[in-house]
């Protein structure tokens, strides 16, 4: 058996039908995903429709300053998985190792933040559920309720993709060691296509929650 | 064929077959397994049967009533018709069909099997400490503010599932774009792979949508918060939209893959190229595309506005275009041919007969005035039971049968088949017409009692479900033992013109002894009128 028949598994041809297998099922399981977030923004369409001054309100209990920092983390992390493919092509296998622990370190400071805020909110009697307090104020004839519902939203949303991130994290240092110790490292190019096309659309996500939640 | 190695001889031990990676023995394991579930489903069915026999609630409470339906159609539509055709014959067929040694993600596709027994072993549970009452649909409040079954555990079975069909739709469209064998390009491709195609699109597309809906439901009961609850805020009509949203491309996916047996077993048995080929294959797409623009007909008298009804409906009556496109062309494909009447084919004969009833009701539900008259009647279970039972399981049958053969490498009895195929579509009619006449007369579904009046057509339904029960018990006991004492099928036993049927019976491990190339159009079969002495061959498609 020749060096390249080796990495192609059984029931693919060449490397290139594999590769092109590999491509397709990512997208298509990021079209899964969008629909499946695609609900949540259904959602969120429908309630800020309905209790806008609520999640105008809600909104106010964010720190802008760190939502704005963690999207420019998850922005850098992209560059560098998006330049080690780059590298990946040119064989600086050494380079390839090092933007990918940089990027998992990125997506990791991101969790910190992120679970900071998650703190503060449960601190400040926020998250949703029996714990949750709201404070009627006489000026504005906001239900409690209808805020709870933005804090369930922004509890689901940023949580579901705070646990994409822990995927992906894992996935691009996981991908990063294996790379370093493998004897054969440029069979790894599908896996690095692939995971790095999850983590664009992972950043994505944030890209239209932050706004959503934090900007309005 | 004594030196030949069977992908069923490739090992015999449990481990063989349950860490296989082999796409023929993945749907062996979810033959065994869906077969399983449709028989707990229908014995809830059973059940509740009985106890319509009379009028007054003699047999079971009317909470035990709901937890009985409730079960009988989430088993029946998650454990049984969705993956009935995909997961089975799909998994057999996708790469046999296209000329492939196997799918494009063989332990995704083994993964995907797991997550199914998983959600299954999640429902059983459900099933044993005590069932759920919300009914198929799980709507809200029955599933959160008055919940008092295991809702989330059942919700969590399904959501499980669903990911289990999410990766079979994924790793079926992977495969067929491309891992198609050489000359067989997309016009070539058996209609099978067509209608495969394009329940896969709404597999990956609709059950997201059902997976954060559930997920919801589970957080508004665990935080107690109002998400579709409108006592503190919700909005019930949201968890509509987004249960309909998915549930009715679901109802597609729990028909186009019986469409596509269907078109596998018509020309075979007309012996003629099947009428219109890319209007079925098209059409498939259609209602594939088309299904996701109509949900709003489930909500026409929930509160929605007039004009969404109105809209709703229109489209509605669209989706029955490429449905109808499909009928007209078997039916052209049967005229003049020279139809011998084998199993498989009395099955699909009946599938056409009993899917244009559910189709027409469909269509008549549509209509807005009517819907009112009917909604929550037992109009609406015969319609779709005539189209997912009438339909897809009467094509899960003929599909059975057809490539029993070829899984197996045995036949079965060819009279007892007949017979039978007979015997489930007189007790299909006879279960389900009356439900018809009911709806119409005004008994509401879901109720356990009903006035007097309306018991004759209760008693017809219950013996007609006892018949049918016959016809679903009897094929388990001769298809198992053809198993031992069926004639060996050769490798082509319906002188089809299918590439499956181009390799042995039971086929290799990995299919082919070599790659396939393809020369010509699918469904070449001769015309008795024409050159009668060539028999078609499908390795003439071949070089
Ligand atoms: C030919 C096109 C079809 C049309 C126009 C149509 C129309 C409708 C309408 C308007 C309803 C709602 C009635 C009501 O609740 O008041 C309905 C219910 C239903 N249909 Fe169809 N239908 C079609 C095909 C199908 C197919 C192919 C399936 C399944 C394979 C199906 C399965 C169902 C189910 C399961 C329900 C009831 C859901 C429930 O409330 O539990 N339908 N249909
Ligand atoms: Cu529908």
């Amino acid at each position: 058996m020749n060096r390249t028949s080796s990495i192609v598994a059984m029931q693919f041809d060449d490397s290139e039908q594999q590769h092109s297998a590999a491509l397709l099922g990512m997208w298509i399981f990021l079209a899964t995903e969008v629909l499946f977030f695609g609900g949540l923004f259904v959602a969120y369409t429908v309630y800020r429709y309905e209790y806008s001054d609520a999640f105008a309100e809600g909104s106010e209990h964010l720190a802008i300053w760190s939502g704005a920092v963690m999207t420019g983390l998850l922005l850098m992390g992209s560059l560098l998985i998006a330049l080690s493919e780059n590298v990946f092509e040119r064989d600086h296998m050494h380079r390839v190792f090092w933007n990918l622990i940089s990027t998992a370190v990125l997506g990791i400071l991101f969790l910190s933040f992120e679970f900071y805020e998650y703190h503060d909110l449960i601190k400040h009697q926020l998250f949703p559920g029996a714990a949750f307090h709201w404070p009627e104020k006489q000026s504005t004839p906001l239900s409690g309720r209808s805020v709870e519902i933005y804090f369930v939203l922004f509890f689901c949303m940023t949580g579901l993709h705070a646990l994409h991130m822990i995927i992906g994290i894992s996935l691009v240092s996981g991908l990063a060691f294996y790379l370093r110790y493998s004897k054969n490292p440029r069979r790894l190019k599908n896996p690095l296509t692939v995971i790095g096309l999850y983590w664009h659309f992972v950043d994505i996500i944030w890209i239209f929650l932050f706004p959503l939640f934090y900007l309005i | 064929m004594a030196t030949h190695q069977s992908y069923l001889s490739d090992g015999t031990t449990l481990r063989s077959w349950l860490m296989t990676l082999d796409h023929k023995r993945i749907a062996i394991l979810y033959m065994v397994s869906l077969t399983f579930f449709f028989f707990v489903g229908g014995a809830a069915a059973v059940l509740f049967r009985l106890e319509l026999i009379t009028p007054q609630g003699d047999l079971v409470s009317s909470d035990t009533y709901n937890r009985l339906f409730s079960i009988h159609g989430i088993i029946m539509v998650w454990f049984f018709l969705i993956p009935a055709v995909p997961n089975v014959l799909g998994n057999f067929l996708v790469p046999l069909m296209i000329g492939a040694r196997d799918l494009a993600f063989p332990r995704l596709n083994l993964a995907s099997w797991y997550l199914f027994m998983a959600g299954g072993l999640f429902t059983l549970y459900v099933v044993i400490a005590g069932g759920v009452d919300t009914g198929w649909t799980f709507y809200t409040p029955y599933s959160s503010t008055y919940a008092n079954s295991h809702v989330i555990l059942a919700a969590t079975g399904v959501f499980i599932t669903g990911f289990s069909s999410i990766l079979t739709g994924l790793n079926f469209i992977v495969t067929i774009h491309t891992m198609r064998c050489p000359g067989l390009k997309w016009f070539r491709l058996p209609l099978f792979i067509w209608s495969m195609y394009s329940t896969s699109l709404i597999m990956v597309l609709a059950t997201p949508i059902l997976a954060v809906t559930l997920a919801l439901v589970a957080v508004e009961r665990l935080l107690g918060v109002g998400i579709f609850d409108p006592g503190i805020g919700g909005d019930p009509l949201l968890f509509q939209h987004l249960f309909w949203f998915y549930s009715h491309p679901a109802v597609y996916i729990m028909i186009l893959p019986g469409m596509g047996v269907i078109s596998e077993i018509i020309p075979c048995f007309s012996r003629k190229p099947i009428f219109g080929y890319e209007f079925i294959a098209m059409a498939s797409l259609a209602i594939a595309i088309l299904g996701f623009l109509v949900w709003g007909h489930h909500m026409f008298v929930s509160g929605q506005s007039l004009y969404a009804g109105l809209f709703f409906s229109l489209l509605s009556m669209l989706v029955a275009v490429p449905s109808a496109v499909k009928v007209f062309n078997w039916t052209a494909t049967l005229y003049k041919g020279s139809i011998s009447l084998t199993t498989p084919m009395l099955y699909a004969l009946g599938f056409i007969g009993l899917f244009t009833m559910g189709g027409l009701t469909g269509i008549c539900l549509a209509t807005l005035a009517f819907d009112v008259h009917v909604h929550d009647t037992y109009f609406i279970i015969a319609h779709f039971h005539y189209i997912m039972v009438g339909g897809m399981v009467m094509a899960y049958l003929g599909g059975m049968h057809f490539w029993w053969p070829k899984i197996t490498g045995r036949m079965y009895s060819e009279w007892l088949g007949r017979i039978n195929a007979l015997i489930v579509f007189a007790g299909f009619n006879m279960t389900f017409f009356p439900q018809f006449i009911l709806g119409y007369l005004g008994n509401p579904r879901r109720y356990h009692t009903y006035p007097g009046e309306f018991q004759v057509f209760h008693i017809m339904s219950t013996l007609g479900a006892s018949i049918l029960g016959i016809g679903y018990l009897l094929p388990l006991f001769y298809l198992l033992w053809s198993l031992k004492y069926g004639k060996r099928a050769c490798d082509n036993p319906w002188d089809a013109t299918g590439l499956e049927w181009a390799t042995t019976s039971p086929p290799p491990a990995h299919n082919f002894r070599e790659t396939p190339v393809i020369r010509e159009p699918a469904y070449q079969y001769e015309t008795p009128h024409s050159d009668s002495k060539n028999k078609p061959n499908p390795k003439t498609r071949l070089t």
